[in-house]
């Protein structure tokens, strides 16, 4: 471009976007508690959860979302608005119990604000009594699909184990402020910060042919 | 042993009757709420206002490039939710020719997570070279969503090569890596010298999205935390814009002017044209998707849109693309050609596909490090490719680089490692560009962003 406008005001967004006053309750206002517990649920049936957060908000500490597909409190990253972080996202989807190192599974609406108590870095570093453990590699022969790859600060679900043609993945993540919670094309899995984590208990799905791995049912179709 | 499973479609499609698939979307995922459609062009596809809202979403692992004889298997996955987040059961089709032959078909039942083997039409692929296929997911209540069609130019395609030599990529051990030259540096903040910044608190690290330079060595980069296109020329900011929406990708032209990939506050993906005096055009349409690349050849923009994982040319400002619009599976360079590129889990594979159809140039690089993606593929004018591949280990020491090689009539002419030095995540296919005989590549630290030179021609 040989020239350009420059425009007086660029907005400038760094760390600690300041918050608005009205969103600050949008939590307060639109959230409510649901929840049971449940029997174990297929990785299918996590990833139908978390598909509804896609293209909602982030918030820290978070959280409550709804799906109408947009962020309802953009720019409050902090305050009590819509969408979850990162670990939130997981601990909902992954449908954990809110008492530390308890297995079984656990429901949260959508709209219950909740985060749990496992941020990125338990993720990352899982001990021995939490209900999900660290892959031994990250191999595409390993991982299968809402697994997380996770390091100290951020943690994304791997939406599928279809990968597109430049490499790389489909990560389910809340990852950021400015780009909300959604699917991005990642490199997680060869990013050296990054590990697998596997979420343990996973339910069988129906499985009528070769089941080459325990949870998931993969069927080979010829085409002639 | 392959489990063959044929429904009534199949026979139905193999007397020859093509256009089973209908006209679908493109970016492979849409959401329905009731009578409202997030999609385009779909209502006649889509549930009616009595059934409840629908998210449905269609991933693959495309070939893009094989070699005759070898198998050839595409795993489709298939996601569907309801509003409640609740799982719904879809099966899953595809419609598959070798050629011109009639087109044929498989569906798989619902909760299996089918990989339809082609290797049989792909054995008969030649004179063709290639295999066009198209995907098809529907769930129980009547969606319908769709990857590619039937139609000639808009379906989905893999070519079959008889020659594709292997090559190994020469081993550079982790850490021994080329530090490049600097062109630009800014520090982390806010203001026009500065690069803006969300550091990650349970949220990944963000900094700018993307960055294009243009034949005069200026950098053109994409500010995405401050909303804007700023321009350097030798460090120095020259000029900037602001654009709306998240901005993630931009291309710039030769004649100055510039593309940029952004999603807009409904979640749609679109993309403006800058022109070479900052007039900013209205907004062309992509749809829903996840965000991919924009770049530019023979004048024109074209967009990688995903999953669909094809290019297709960008609609004029203030249009839409069509439910299946054409698509090249090769990315679109000056020229007319179109390169491949596929990473495959211990390879990368490379082709260049001519007007007339045909693959020419194809090449395997193996390595013994492990393969991520590959952050660039570009021809090196002579009938060869510049790429960088993202290697990385687990043992005996968790460790990731960019290896940069040119390859060219099956032999490695030159290759070199370079960090992959990312303290704020910019997406994968945004960190290099190849620009003459340079490479151009965006890293970052605590301290801030920087764009590095390496000069080509001369790496050992």
């Amino acid at each position: 471009m040989k020239r350009m406008l420059i425009v007086g005001a660029v907005a400038c967004l760094v760390v600690g976007s300041v918050s608005t006053v009205g969103w600050a309750s949008w939590v307060g206002t639109y959230c409510f508690t649901e929840n049971a517990s449940v029997s174990a649920i297929t990785r299918n049936t996590a990833r139908a959860y978390a598909e509804i957060a896609a293209r909602e908000g982030y918030e820290w500490g978070g959280g409550c979302w709804n799906d109408n597909a947009r962020d309802d409190t953009p720019n409050a990253p902090d305050s009590g608005g819509e969408g979850p972080d990162c670990s939130g996202l997981v601990f909902k989807s992954w449908y954990l119990k809110r008492t530390w190192g308890a297995s079984g599974f656990h429901r949260w609406n959508k709209m219950q604000n909740i985060h749990g108590y496992y941020a990125s870095d338990t993720f990352h570093a899982p001990t021995s009594d939490l209900p999900f453990h660290k892959l031994p590699n990250k191999y595409r022969s390993t991982t299968v699909f809402m697994d997380a790859f996770a390091k100290n600060g951020h943690v994304g679900l791997l939406d599928t184990s279809a990968y597109p043609s430049s490499g790389g993945d489909y990560v389910m993540e809340a990852k950021g402020d400015t780009v909300g919670t959604n699917i991005f094309i990642e490199n997680y899995r060869s990013d050296s910060a990054y590990v697998a984590v596997r979420r343990e208990g996973w339910a069988t799905q129906a499985c009528t042919g070769t089941c080459p791995k325990a949870d998931v049912t993969e069927e080979t179709i010829a085409v002639p | 042993m392959a489990l063959v499973r044929r429904g009534a479609l199949s026979r139905a499609v193999t007397i020859g009757v093509a256009g089973a698939m209908v006209t679908l979307s493109v970016v492979g995922a849409m959401r329905s709420t009731g009578a409202s459609v997030a999609g385009r062009g779909l209502r006649a596809h889509l549930l009616s206002a009595n059934r409840p809202g629908r998210t449905l979403r269609l991933y693959y692992t495309p070939p893009v490039l094989v070699r005759a004889g070898e198998q050839v298997a595409i795993p489709v996955d298939a996601v569907c939710a309801t509003d409640e987040g609740d799982q719904c059961a879809t099966e899953v089709g595809i419609s598959a020719r070798a050629g011109d032959e009639p087109w044929h078909s498989a569906l798989a039942t619902a909760a299996v997570n089918p990989r339809f083997d082609l290797t049989d039409l792909a054995s008969r692929a030649r004179p063709s070279g290639s295999v066009s296929f198209a995907l098809q997911a529907t769930d129980g209540a009547g969606a319908v969503i769709g990857l590619g069609t039937t139609r000639k130019d808009a379906g989905l395609r893999f070519y079959v090569v008889d020659r594709m030599p292997m090559v190994s990529m020469p081993a550079v051990p982790f850490g021994d890596v080329r530090r490049g030259q600097q062109v630009l540096a800014l520090p982390w903040g806010s203001g026009p010298l500065q690069a803006g910044l969300e550091l990650g608190n349970e949220s990944d690290t963000v900094g700018p999205m993307s960055f294009d330079v243009d034949s005069e060595g200026r950098v053109y980069l994409l500010d995405s935390l401050q909303h804007r296109l700023a321009l350097f020329d030798q460090g120095r900011l020259t000029g900037q814009l602001e654009l709306p929406g998240v901005l993630f990708d931009i291309a710039v032209e030769n004649d100055g002017s510039a593309f940029v990939l952004s999603r807009s506050e409904g979640s749609s993906l679109e993309v403006r044209r800058i022109s070479p005096s900052g007039l900013i055009s209205a907004a062309a349409s992509l749809g829903e998707g996840v965000p991919g690349q924009i770049r530019v050849a023979n004048g024109r923009a074209f967009a990688n849109l995903l999953p669909l994982d094809a290019w297709a040319e960008v609609p004029r400002p203030g249009d839409g693309l069509g439910p299946a619009p054409a698509v090249h599976i090769g990315r679109p360079v000056d020229g007319g050609e179109e390169i491949l590129r596929v990473a495959r889990q211990d390879s990368v594979r490379l082709g260049t596909v001519s007007e007339d159809g045909r693959v020419t140039g194809a090449v395997e690089l193996r390595s013994a490090a492990n393969i991520g993606e590959v952050a660039l593929a570009e021809s090196d004018g002579a009938g060869g490719y510049w790429v960088a591949v993202h290697l990385w280990q687990e043992a005996p020491k968790a460790a990731d680089q960019y290896q940069v090689v040119n390859v060219r009539g099956g032999e490695v002419l030159s290759s070199f490692a370079v960090p992959a030095q990312q303290f704020a995540a910019a997406p994968p296919q945004n960190r290099f560009r190849l620009v003459g005989d340079s490479l151009y590549q965006m890293v970052s630290s605590p301290e801030g962003l920087q764009i590095v030179r390496y000069q080509l021609g001369g790496a050992s």
